[in-house]
C-alpha cells in the first residue's frame, strides 16, 4: 500500500511538473522571442576594431521567390548565413515562406503570440495594420542615405516617404523589380500545324484559341486541347484574361483622365465579364481553370492540353531554365516550342511596378535591445550592397562565378551543385533584392543562355509599359479590404458562371461601393495620390 | 462527517484528481480571461490589458456586417444537415455490422471503413478533385462518355452542401459507428435469447431490444452535437470553399478566420467566438433538459 501511495504521489508530481514546464515558454515568449539560435552559435571573439563587439541573436522572417521550391541547408552549406554571422557577429534564426495567404496567417500568428521577428518582410497591406498596432519600430534614424547607402541604391528616398502610413519610417519598401516580363506564350508548333500566324490583335487571339480548341492542333486525332488556361484559385477572374486590356483596363490600378482607377472594381468590368463569359461558353478555356491553384495551369499547358498561357516570370520559357514550361513541354513532345506574344504590345501590357512588400523591424526588440535593430538594418544594407547581391544571387566568387571588371561569368555546374542541390536556397536570400544586376552596373554572362532565350527577352522588353499610379496607396483605417475584395470576386464569379450576361455588374458594383464602402476607399486613394502631386 | 474530514479521508483520491483539475484550470479556464478582448479594441502593441475598452462595439460590428445573415443561415443549415444525415448512417452502419455473424468479415469491414477517418481534409479534397473536377475528373469523364453534360460539382452552389455532407459521411461513418458498437456489446444477450424463445424474429429483436439499448447513447451524442451547432466544420469547409459556392458555403468560422487571422482583427474574432459559445451553451442546457423530460437520462 505504501509503495502504491509513493507511486501515485510521484506520478502526480510528475504531471504537475509537466504542466508547469509546458506552460512556461508560452508565457515567456511574450517578452522574449529568441532563444534557439543562441544555443547553437559559437561565441567567437570579434576583431578588436569591430563595431559589433557584442554577439547578438537575430530572428528573421523572409520571403522566398515564387515558384521555387526552396529550403535552407544546414549551417556550413549556407554560405550567405555564414557570411552574415561572421561580418556582423550575430547568430541568425531564419524563417521563410513565399508570399501568400498562408504566409500572412503564419506571420499574424507569430505576431499575435508576441514572437515578433527582429526583421521581417510582409505584404504592404498587412504592414499597414502592424504599424497601426504599434509593433513596428520607427527606423527613420537608422535607415538613411548616410547610414544605409546601399539600400538607397535600390529604392529612392521619395519612395520610402510615400510608403509611410504614420509619422516616421516604419514600412520600408522591399527593393523590387523594375523590369516587367509579363507576356502571353503560344505554341508555335501548333500554329505551324494549323498554318496560322502568331496573333497580333485580340480578335486574332480568340480565333487562334478557337482553332486550338476545335482543330486538333497537336494532330493526335483526339479533341483534347484548349485554347487557353489560367488559374482562378477558386475565387477570382484573374487579370490575365486578355479581355481586361481590351476594355482599357491595364495593370492592377491606373490613372486615367486625372482619375484613379481600381481595375477590378471598375464599371468597364461589365464588358470584361461578357467577353470572358463568351470565351468560357465557347469552351476555349480549360474547364479546370477556376479551381486550379499554383502551377496547375502550367502543368496542364506543359502536358500539351492548352496552347496559350500567361506568365510574368522572366525565364518562363527559357531553354536554359530546367524548370521552364519549354523544357517540361519538350519532355512530353520534343517539337514543343513556346514563343512570347502580346496582342496589346503596342498600346500597353501592364503598368510600371510599385513595391507591394515591406521590410519591418520589431518595436519590442527596439525597446529592449536597440543594437539588435541597428544591426538588422546594417544587414539589410549589406544584402543590398554589391557584395551581398553577388553572394545572394550568384554564389561564391571564383567557385560559382568569375568576375572580370564588371562582367560576371556564371559557372552553371558549380551553381547546380552548390546552390540548386542544396535546396535552391538563394531563392530565399535572393528574395530581398531583385535579380537586376544592371542596377549595380554589372553585366552577366550566362553560358547556358541560348539565342532563343535572348530573343524572348528582347521581344518582351519591346512591349509598352504604362506609367504606374506613382505611389502606394493604403485603404482608410477600419476599412475592410478583405471583405470588399472577397464580395467583389463573388459577384464577378457569379456573373461569369451563373448569369446570362454581365448586365447586373453595375448594380452589384453599386452595392460594393455603398454597403462595402468601396467609394470611400477610392476617394482615399485618390486623395493620397493627389497629396504628392501626381493628380491635379 | 464534516467536509474537511471527508477531504482527509479521501485525500489520495483528491490528489489523483488534482492533475486533471489543474489541467482544466490552466489550459481551459485561465485562457478564458483573454475573452475580455471581445470588449476591447485589441492592439498587438498594447496587449490585452493596455487595449482600449469599447464595450459592445465589436458585437455591433459583427451583427451589422452585411455578411452576417448569410453566415448564420449557412452555419445552421450545414450543422443541421450534418446532424440529420451523419448520425443516422453511423447508427445504421453499427446495426448492420452487429448483425454480421462472420467475425473475420466483420473485422475487415470495420478496419476498412475506419481508415478514412485518419485522412486529413486536404487529402479528401484531393480525392474529391480527382473524381469530380470538370475536365480531368473521372466522374465527368464517365458522364461525357455516356453523352451527358459536364457538371462542375466542386464549384456549383447546388452540389456544395450535399457534397460536404457526403464526404463527411464517407470519412467519419466508420469511426462514428464504433461508439454504437460499444453500446451494442453491453446489451445482455439473454434478452435476445428470451425474445427468440417467445417467437420474436430478427426485425422484432432489433426494434424491441437493440434500438432501446442504444437510445441513451444516441441521445447523448445528439446533445453533444447540438452544443456544436454553431461550428459547421471549419476544417472541411475552409478547404472546399471557393467563391462560386460562397453564397451557400461561407460559415461563421471561415469568416472569423478571414477577419481574425488574415486581417488581425482579433477582437472581432473573439466577439464572434463568445457569441457562438453562449448559443452553444444555451442549446446544450436546453437539449439536456428536454432529454430528461422525455424520460431519458441526459448527460448529467
Amino acid at each position: 500500500m505504501k509503495r502504491f501511495r509513493m507511486v501515485v504521489l510521484l506520478l502526480t508530481i510528475l504531471s504537475l511538473a509537466i504542466a508547469g514546464c509546458s506552460s512556461e515558454p508560452a508565457a515567456e515568449s511574450g517578452t522574449n522571442g529568441t532563444g534557439e539560435a543562441g544555443a547553437t552559435g559559437e561565441a567567437t571573439t570579434p576583431p578588436a576594431d569591430s563595431p559589433y563587439a557584442e554577439k547578438l541573436d537575430l530572428k528573421l522572417f523572409l520571403g522566398a521567390l515564387p515558384g521555387a521550391d526552396s529550403n535552407l541547408p544546414p549551417g556550413d552549406k549556407d554560405f550567405v548565413k555564414q557570411a552574415i554571422e561572421e561580418n556582423f557577429n550575430v547568430s541568425l534564426n531564419v524563417e521563410y515562406m513565399p508570399m501568400g495567404a498562408d504566409r500572412t496567417s503564419k506571420l499574424n500568428m507569430l505576431l499575435a503570440s508576441g514572437d515578433t521577428p527582429d526583421l521581417f518582410v510582409s505584404l504592404g497591406s498587412d504592414a499597414q495594420k502592424y504599424v497601426a498596432d504599434g509593433i513596428v519600430a520607427n527606423v527613420q534614424d537608422l535607415v538613411t542615405p548616410e547610414k544605409t547607402p546601399n539600400y538607397f541604391g535600390w529604392i529612392k528616398e521619395e519612395e520610402v516617404e510615400r510608403f509611410q502610413v504614420a509619422e516616421g519610417v516604419q514600412r520600408l519598401p522591399l527593393p523590387f523589380s523594375r523590369e516587367i516580363f509579363r507576356s502571353y506564350y503560344i505554341r508555335q508548333d501548333w500554329l505551324n500545324n494549323l498554318g496560322l500566324e502568331v496573333p497580333t490583335t485580340y480578335d486574332e487571339m480568340i480565333e487562334v484559341m478557337r482553332q486550338f480548341t476545335h482543330s486538333d492542333p497537336d494532330q493526335n486525332g483526339r479533341n483534347d486541347t484548349y485554347g487557353y488556361t489560367t488559374i482562378g484559385n477558386g475565387n477570382s477572374i484573374p487579370l490575365d484574361f486578355p479581355a481586361y486590356i481590351k476594355h482599357g483596363l491595364v495593370g492592377p490600378t491606373m490613372i486615367e483622365n486625372n482619375k484613379f482607377v481600381d481595375v477590378q472594381s471598375d464599371l468597364r468590368v461589365e464588358g470584361v465579364l461578357d467577353d470572358v463569359k463568351a470565351m468560357l461558353d465557347e469552351g476555349l478555356v480549360d474547364p479546370d481553370w477556376f479551381l486550379a491553384k499554383g502551377s496547375q495551369a502550367i502543368d496542364k499547358a506543359a502536358q500539351g492540353r492548352a496552347g496559350i498561357i500567361m506568365s510574368a516570370e522572366r525565364g518562363f520559357a527559357f531553354d536554359s531554365n530546367p524548370a521552364s514550361i519549354q523544357n517540361k513541354s519538350k519532355a512530353v513532345n520534343p517539337n514543343a516550342d513556346w514563343v512570347p506574344f502580346h496582342p496589346f504590345a503596342e498600346t500597353g501590357v501592364w503598368t510600371a511596378n510599385l513595391t507591394d512588400q515591406a521590410i519591418l523591424f520589431s518595436q519590442a526588440a527596439y525597446d529592449k535591445t536597440p543594437e539588435k535593430i541597428e544591426r538588422a538594418a546594417a544587414i539589410l544594407d549589406w544584402l543590398c550592397s554589391e557584395e551581398g547581391f553577388l553572394l545572394t544571387h550568384y554564389g561564391v566568387e571564383g567557385r560559382d562565378y568569375t568576375r572580370d571588371g564588371n562582367t560576371i561569368t556564371l559557372n552553371p555546374e558549380a551553381y547546380q551543385k552548390n546552390i540548386i542541390e542544396q535546396g535552391n536556397f538563394l531563392a530565399i536570400w535572393g528574395s530581398v533584392v531583385p535579380l537586376e544586376p544592371a542596377v549595380l552596373e554589372l553585366e552577366v554572362n550566362d553560358p547556358l543562355m541560348t539565342e532563343r532565350d535572348q530573343a524572348i527577352v528582347d521581344t518582351i522588353k519591346s512591349y509598352t509599359i504604362l506609367p504606374s499610379i506613382g505611389r502606394n496607396v493604403s485603404p482608410p483605417q477600419g476599412f475592410n479590404i478583405g471583405d470588399f475584395r472577397s464580395k467583389m470576386r463573388e459577384f464577378q464569379v457569379k456573373i461569369v458562371f451563373d448569369e446570362p450576361d454581365a448586365s447586373n455588374w453595375p448594380t452589384y458594383r453599386e452595392e460594393l461601393m455603398t454597403e462595402y464602402r468601396g467609394q470611400e476607399m477610392l476617394d482615399v486613394y485618390e486623395e493620397q495620390i493627389r497629396a504628392v502631386g501626381l493628380l491635379n | 462527517m464534516t467536509w474537511n474530514r471527508l477531504l482527509w479521508k479521501y485525500r489520495w483520491f483528491y490528489l489523483m484528481m488534482l492533475p486533471g483539475l489543474l489541467y482544466y484550470l490552466i489550459y481551459h479556464y485561465l485562457p478564458m480571461g483573454g475573452l475580455v478582448i471581445a470588449f476591447k479594441d485589441y492592439s498587438l502593441g498594447k496587449g490585452i490589458w493596455g487595449s482600449e475598452w469599447v464595450g459592445l462595439a465589436n458585437f455591433k460590428e459583427v451583427f451589422n456586417s452585411p455578411e452576417f445573415p448569410r453566415l448564420m443561415r449557412n452555419t445552421l443549415l450545414i450543422s443541421v444537415y450534418r446532424i440529420l444525415f451523419s448520425m443516422v448512417p453511423d447508427l445504421l452502419f453499427a446495426l448492420i455490422l452487429n448483425e454480421v455473424r462472420v467475425r473475420w468479415f466483420k473485422k475487415i469491414v470495420q478496419t476498412v471503413t475506419y481508415g478514412p477517418y485518419f485522412l486529413s481534409w486536404v487529402i479528401v479534397y484531393g480525392l474529391a478533385f480527382a473524381f469530380l473536377s470538370p475536365d480531368a475528373g473521372i466522374v465527368n469523364y464517365w458522364i461525357r462518355e455516356a453523352g451527358g453534360q459536364t457538371v462542375n460539382f466542386l464549384a456549383s452552389s447546388e452540389y456544395f452542401r450535399p457534397m460536404i455532407i457526403f464526404t463527411d459521411v464517407w470519412k467519419s461513418t466508420g469511426y462514428g459507428a464504433i461508439i454504437y458498437l460499444a453500446a451494442l456489446s453491453t446489451i445482455n444477450p439473454e434478452l435476445y435469447e428470451a425474445a427468440t424463445m417467445d417467437g420474436a424474429n430478427r426485425w422484432q429483436n432489433i426494434w424491441h431490444i437493440t434500438l432501446p439499448g442504444v437510445k441513451d447513447v444516441f441521445v447523448l451524442l445528439l446533445i453533444l452535437r447540438i452544443g456544436h451547432i454553431m461550428d459547421a466544420g471549419f476544417d472541411q469547409i475552409y478547404i472546399f470553399l471557393n467563391s462560386r459556392v460562397q453564397e451557400v458555403g461561407d460559415i461563421i468560422d471561415t469568416w472569423v478566420f478571414r477577419r481574425g487571422l488574415e486581417q488581425l482583427e482579433f477582437s472581432i474574432a473573439a466577439a464572434t467566438g463568445l457569441f457562438k459559445s453562449v448559443i452553444g451553451l444555451v442549446l446544450v442546457l436546453g437539449a439536456n433538459k428536454l432529454a430528461k423530460k422525455m424520460g431519458g437520462s441526459g448527460i448529467w
